[in-house]
């Protein structure tokens, strides 16, 4: 079986950084080639960039942020937002992407989808989900930034989305979005179960353990959180700390590995023993000219 | 331009706001969060956090708290400390663009928290150069200011192995809103880069022509991501925990500690700001001229928020502020040596377009200010109500009628009520009253001192003898005289001058090169400093004629003279080095002196200690793989083992000053493993495991501190303005603080000789004086008494003038005096 993923959402709202909670507020973290720079060193599998206000203001991606993102970042880069046309993916691939994601195009035109994979292939194409509970209490998915209803399943649109061509699935929660309550389970169970495609969990990681009840839980083949790795220094390598200790098979390459840690009930590292902090000794690492 | 419909911040806050469907900014959202949350749950939180580093096997520190000597740093401490019961190690990067009214604060802030310090001050003239970097790169005077404060406790904390830093408040959360309180947001690299860095790191500050070098910036480089990991470091926000009211927190500062405060150049909050010229000068100033707002918005916005202000007051502050030309701006241009066209220039380039337009005749203005945005739709929907005054105190100074003339290096570290200035001591006032004192002491010992019927000290009937070729007495510990009557320390002069200097002098080239450069880009060696002719010289060869990247290491003395807090800067300026000053709990310190001035009338003790092992710790901490020490004191005043000169001065912490006692022999009540830290001498095998080595430079180089006088003074080096002290022949000697008089008279009282005899001898041994007149110069100086610093003497050890006299009498070695008339006499008088 594939290693799972681990992969940091980076919402971006009028050309910064933000966290998002609910789809409805937004607090400011900063530049995106920043955010970047460092995540891109903390040893994750792929990175998430959704303009989430492209489509709302009638823009083509920022293809000239994609560029400079993509010189410095050598991590697979999936990018979304303001894609509504071949050109406009073919313009995100160029620029350094390796794979988009659509969400508004897909509802309004899912044959896009189609013609999307057909061009550039499926591993390509990552249709993105927003899903809320909807006044029945019942999933469903929405449109528009989670504003507009659409009437469908999440499985069934997922299953309908994969026969249509689509490689992959980013799952979102619009409920759970900013709240740090864990993921929608159910939600999450019952779409990866519907099928073969991989599927991308998404919304509502407020402590590191949430992303283990998702490995275990359910078949979502990567685990995807956002504003959580604002947080502390080293965020996505202390997440993967975790789940290796609970048993999770995952890549994690870094210098700083914090393997030996004790972790507290979110997941964030508590002090070392007194004696082995005595014991620390650094060799000097030479900086090497490139 | 878009402004918050509640507070005053404008949409391009190079921090970034985010605005929502009601036109309030994430900061003021945020903001809200004060109100409702459950902020005693909170505080638990806090303390279960805190029990969680609190040290328990081992002793040392369980935090560290970066200190500027603001009253955000007096809250912390205080939180930490009084409230929590934590045991801080305080760090400072000073930004040398000190006020007179912050070193007062800081130093009061040392003193009522009674906690271990360490300052790092780094060379002036690289300062210079990347202020001037920085001025070009990101346009600012700020940055090494940030960079400083938010690396050099981070390198402490892996340094020193000390897993959690406490901060205040997370300025981004406070101000615009970047983190909810529920998110518990801890410090890291990123946003001190982007944020506070204007997203120039240390290493993009480097380039050609600039004078910035990857060395220059290595006290900026962030530890790197492994050695964080190591120790596990975590810096955490108060502000997250506990429900932040800077303006009430500072109110507590003031009444409960002492806090002075200060009316600012460009806001109304006279509590923060007042330890720098500039933060509320120039560097705002600045800020306004690049952003088109300053502090008086960031101010008013705080207390907008807290309902003591509204909007339209608000603004009417920003009118007020925003601005004025700060007169701070001559000092910053003289210092930095540019003309003030080409600053202007610099800082054209900065402005923000959206906040700034020219208008017709060219001028800068601004486009759309604060105050075009009064009566904006929808301020009223989301008014908050204003519930209290906003009124600010200003303190009386401590220090009525000085002028903030010029920035201060470094001041004292320590106040009590003699020495409560930031340069200046007491002398003037006590030269001037010196005889009146004089009777008040000799008062006060023939109260206390006459009386006295205990035991006497005794050197076993052991009567007092001169050597005959200088005049030192023969009860000296470790010296002897031998069949002719030439003491020990005489004959080690002689084997002085038959030793290969140049030889040694060569071995020391071959050791340093065998070192420079092997400890990376840190320091190659460790040279520990008081700021005296010695340390000067010492700092200076190793610098110059061994092409060594020294760090001086100062154990900086509470009592400090005003000649001794100059002499300490002056190095640091005239030699270009960087230090660091370490500076010791008061209470543990003042307990250490107390009990060794009672027990073995031997109040130095701990001073000789704490610099011996203090040094050999930071080496330690820091890897230095070098530490150069002076002269040793057996070779250069004859002690207990003359004839061993040895290069290594490992044994140091074994020499005659320490008198075969340890730390731990003195761990009580009060001294204990947990709060001795810098007491704590590397063991011989830590260091060999190692690899570090300890020399004295007065192995390789022939010493003579009179020659070091000569250079120092060339250096700047400045004698006792107030000439010499009681019983002193020079006025150079000894005189950085003021506890050692006293230690050096009980020698009087026990073996015979003090200052005079030390420095005639000196100059005997070196030819420059004839016994004849050292006899004379001797005979007419030693009876009298160190009164200069008596009282506080008395101060800092909390000691009475009867335990005071009682212990002088009790150490007064009864085989070598008499008492005649009213006098004590010595029975043999020197001849």
């Amino acid at each position: 079986m594939l290693k799972r993923r681990l992969i940091p959402c980076l919402v971006m709202r009028d050309g910064i950084i933000v966290q998002s909670f609910n789809f409805k507020r937004y607090l400011p973290i900063g530049s995106p080639k920043i955010v970047i720079e460092f995540v891109s060193k903390w040893d994750v599998d792929e990175i998430f960039l959704i303009d989430i206000t492209a489509t709302r203001d009638g823009r083509k991606p920022d293809i000239g942020l994609i560029t400079s993102i993509s010189e410095q970042c050598f991590l697979p880069l999936t990018v979304g937002g303001g894609i509504h046309e071949l050109s406009d993916i073919r313009n995100v691939i160029r620029a350094g992407a390796d794979r988009i994601s659509i969400n508004s195009e897909a509802l309004a035109n899912p044959h896009f989808i189609t013609e999307s994979s057909r061009v550039y292939g499926s591993q390509c194409v990552v249709v993105s989900i927003d899903v809320k509970v909807n006044d029945k209490g019942k999933h469903e998915v929405f449109a528009n930034s989670g504003k507009c209803p659409t009437g469908r399943e999440p499985s069934e649109w997922a299953r309908e989305v994969e026969h249509l061509g689509a490689g992959e699935i980013f799952l979102n929660s619009i409920d759970r979005d900013g709240s740090m309550q864990g993921y929608d389970l159910p939600l999450i169970m019952a779409v990866s179960e519907s099928v073969d495609i991989p599927v991308i969990a998404c919304g509502g990681v407020g402590k590191m353990s949430d992303f283990i009840d998702c490995i275990k839980d359910t078949k979502a083949s990567a685990v995807c959180a956002a504003n959580i790795f604002h947080h502390v220094e080293h965020s996505t390598i202390i997440a993967k700390a975790n789940l290796k200790k609970a048993g999770v098979d995952i890549r994690l390459n870094t210098e700083a590995k914090y393997i030996n840690f004790v972790f507290d009930s979110y997941g964030r590292i508590m002090k070392k023993d007194d004696l082995v902090l005595e014991d620390i000794w650094f060799n000097h690492r030479t900086v090497e000219k490139i | 331009m878009r402004y918050c419909k509640r507070c005053l911040y404008p949409e391009n806050h190079p921090w970034y706001l985010t605005l929502d469907e009601e036109g309030v900014c994430s900061g003021c959202r945020v903001h809200e969060e004060k109100d409702v949350l459950d902020w005693d749950e909170r505080g638990n939180k806090l303390s279960r956090m805190f029990e969680s580093y609190r040290r328990k096997s081992t002793g040392g520190y369980d935090c560290i708290i970066p200190v500027s000597g603001g009253g955000d740093s007096y809250f912390i401490v205080h939180t930490a400390k009084k409230v929590f019961g934590m045991h801080p190690l305080l760090v400072t990067y000073n930004h040398e663009y000190n006020t007179r009214i912050g070193i007062r604060n800081l130093a009061n802030l040392l003193t009522v928290f009674d906690c271990d310090h360490i300052m790092y001050t780094l060379n002036p003239d690289l300062l210079k150069r990347l202020v001037r970097q920085s001025l070009r790169r990101c346009g600012s005077m700020y940055w090494h200011v940030m960079a400083g404060k938010l690396t050099f406790p981070v390198q402490v904390a892996v340094k020193f192995k000390i897993p959690l830093i406490v901060w205040g408040v997370n300025p981004w959360c406070d101000q615009v809103g970047m983190f909810s309180h529920l998110q518990e947001v801890e410090m890291t690299k990123k946003a001190r880069k982007e944020h506070s860095l204007m997203s120039i790191d240390a290493e993009g500050m480097i380039e050609e022509g600039s004078g910035i070098s990857r060395r220059d910036i290595q006290p900026f480089i962030y530890p790197f991501d492994e050695e964080i990991e190591r120790v596990g470091v975590r810096g955490i926000y108060l502000g997250n925990y506990i429900r932040w009211d800077s303006k009430k927190q500072h109110e507590l500062m003031i009444s409960s500690y002492g806090y002075e405060t200060a009316p600012q150049q460009r806001t109304f909050n006279t509590y923060e700001d007042v330890d720098c010229f500039h933060s509320a000068g120039v560097h705002d100033y600045i800020k306004f001229l690049k952003y088109g707002y300053g502090k008086a918005s960031d101010h008013a916005t705080r207390e907008i928020r807290l309902k003591r202000m509204t909007r339209e007051e608000g603004i009417e502050m920003v009118k007020k502020y925003d601005r004025r030309i700060p007169d701070d701006l001559k000092i910053f241009l003289e210092w930095l040596k540019m003309p003030e066209e080409e600053f202007n220039a610099c800082i054209d380039t900065w402005r923000d377009r959206r906040a700034w337009r020219k208008d017709a005749s060219g001028r800068w203005v601004l486009a759309d200010p604060v105050e075009n945005h009064v009566n904006d739709d929808g301020v009223d929907a989301v008014r908050l109500e204003k519930r209290e005054r906003c009124d600010f105190i200003v303190t009386p100074s401590k220090e009525p009628g000085t002028v903030e003339d010029g920035y201060i290096l470094m001041g004292r570290g320590y106040i009590d009520k003699y020495n409560y200035k930031a340069m200046d001591d007491n002398q003037d006032e006590i030269s001037h009253d010196i005889d009146k004192i004089g009777a008040e002491i000799e008062n006060a010992r023939r109260t206390y001192a006459d009386n006295y019927d205990g035991e006497r000290f005794s050197l076993g009937g052991r009567e007092l003898q001169y050597c005959k070729r200088c005049i030192m007495s023969s009860l000296k510990p470790g010296v002897v005289l031998d069949d002719e009557g030439i003491c020990s320390a005489c004959r080690s002069v002689e084997r002085k001058k038959k030793i290969d200097w140049d030889a040694r002098h060569k071995d020391l080239v071959d050791l340093c090169d065998t070192i420079r450069g092997t400890n990376g880009n840190g320091y190659d060696c460790l040279v520990p400093v008081s700021g005296g002719k010695d340390s000067l010289y010492q700092v200076w060869v190793m610098k110059t004629m061994y092409k060594m990247n020294v760090l001086a290491v100062c154990v900086v003395p509470h009592l400090q003279t005003r000649e001794g807090i100059a002499n300490l800067n002056n190095l640091v300026t005239s030699l270009n080095v960087d230090l660091i000053k370490v500076s010791l709990q008061p209470s543990v310190f003042r307990h250490l002196r107390r009990r060794t001035f009672l027990e073995m009338g031997d109040p130095n003790w701990v001073d000789h200690y704490s610099v011996f092992a203090g040094v050999a710790r930071v080496a330690y901490m820091y890897q230095v793989p070098l530490v150069v020490w002076g002269e040793d004191i057996a070779v250069e005043f004859g002690g207990t083992a003359p004839n061993t000169m040895t290069a290594s001065a490992e044994d140091l912490i074994r020499n005659d000053l320490i008198k075969g006692k340890t730390i731990e022999m003195m761990y009580d009540g009060v001294v204990s493993s947990k709060n001795a830290f810098f007491y704590k001498h590397p063991s011989k095998d830590e260091l060999n495991k190692r690899q570090m080595c300890s020399i004295y430079l007065g192995y390789h180089h022939n010493w003579d501190g009179y020659k070091h006088y000569e250079a120092a003074k060339k250096l700047g080096f400045q004698g006792r303005r107030r000439g010499c002290l009681s019983g002193n022949l020079l006025d150079y000697d000894n005189i950085d603080e003021k506890q050692c008089e006293i230690h050096i008279w009980f020698k009087f009282l026990k073996f015979g000789f003090w200052r005079p005899t030390d420095q005639s001898c000196y100059h005997i041994w070196n030819g420059r004086l004839a016994r004849e007149k050292a006899v004379e110069m001797v005979r007419e100086k030693q009876y009298e008494f160190p009164k200069e610093y008596y009282r506080e003497f008395l101060e800092f050890q909390g000691i009475t003038e009867k335990e005071f006299w009682q212990t002088a009498e009790r150490y007064r070695n009864r085989d070598i005096w008499h008492k005649h008339g009213n006098e004590w006499r010595l029975n043999t008088p020197l001849a």
